[in-house]
């Protein structure tokens, strides 16, 4: 869950460098158990990783992951969606500026 | 009260004059008449002469905004097409700033902002293709963290990072 908490300052931090109308989604697709989480989950999760202002999600339907390239094998899954929401680019792990230097890049190239 | 007659024109008509000029919003009638000079002044700077403050909209000409939702009364008219006399103009709970800033329509009822402040921006003419790069991704229903159920499109109009996860 840890994984989350940086999130908010970076994207802050991107956004007030760039211009560019950017937020995190977080997408919550199974709770502790493995199961599909509830509605509460996406309100503890947010509260867990320190209130940030972008959008937590329960995926009670459980549509996020055949939504995307994503498979759910490994933490987490990431994907660019462009404000037409295209999914420009998934992949998955930590880091961050790749993908935000691609968001940028498909910003300026706009 | 004395029923209306022309022989009365001559009584009445300088009282009439009077109004016209010290009213001073009868656009039309200006000449380089001081009063009406003033009408055509914005006191307020909200974007609205004065003259259409009075005689038009109804708001008042030394506030910017009338109605105190947070817009000002000609950004209420010729931008955001709501009503500058009403803070909820659409009548869907959420005053009109409120609104404008969570990037939802102050004059239309289906579009209000969720819980969180997030607006309802769905565009309209998306068309799901498909779940590889590329395409446009389906317009999913979750719960987000103030219990309303948010359709991803209504994120649309900002580039996102999906940060798909697991509570475990």
């Amino acid at each position: 869950m840890t994984e989350a908490v940086g999130l908010e300052a970076e994207s802050q931090e991107f956004v007030a460098e760039t211009g560019i109308d950017f937020s995190f989604v977080v997408i919550i697709f199974e709770d502790v158990t493995w199961q599909v989480p509830d509605a509460e989950e996406a309100a503890d999760y947010h509260e867990a990783i320190g209130e940030p202002a972008f959008p937590v999600l329960s995926d009670i339907y459980e549509g996020a992951l055949g939504a995307t390239p994503y498979d759910g094998s490994s933490l987490p899954g990431t994907c660019i969606l462009t404000p037409e929401m295209e999914i420009l680019e998934c992949t998955t792990g930590h880091g961050m500026s790749s993908l935000l230097e691609a968001v940028q890049e498909h910003a300026e190239s706009r | 009260m004395k029923a209306f007659s022309c022989s009365m024109l001559p009584a009445i008509l300088p009282a009439m004059l009077a109004v016209a000029v010290i009213g001073g919003c009868d656009k039309d009638s200006g000449g380089g008449d001081a009063a009406v000079d003033d009408c055509l002044d914005d006191t307020d700077g909200d974007g609205l002469i004065d003259c259409d403050e009075i005689d038009g909209f109804g708001t008042d000409p030394e506030l910017a905004d009338t109605d105190g939702d947070g817009l000002s009364d000609g950004d209420e008219v010729y931008t955001h097409g709501s009503d500058p006399l009403s803070a909820d103009s659409d009548g869907d709970g959420t005053d009109d700033g409120a609104e404008v800033d969570c990037g939802s329509d102050p004059a239309d009822s289906a579009e209000a902002c969720y819980a969180c402040g997030w607006g309802r921006d769905d565009p309209g003419d998306l068309v799901a293709t498909g779940a590889s790069e590329g395409d446009v991704i389906e317009n999913l229903a979750m719960i987000d963290q103030c219990g309303d159920e948010v359709d991803l499109w209504d994120l649309a109009g900002e580039y996102h990072i999906l940060f798909l996860t697991a509570s475990w």
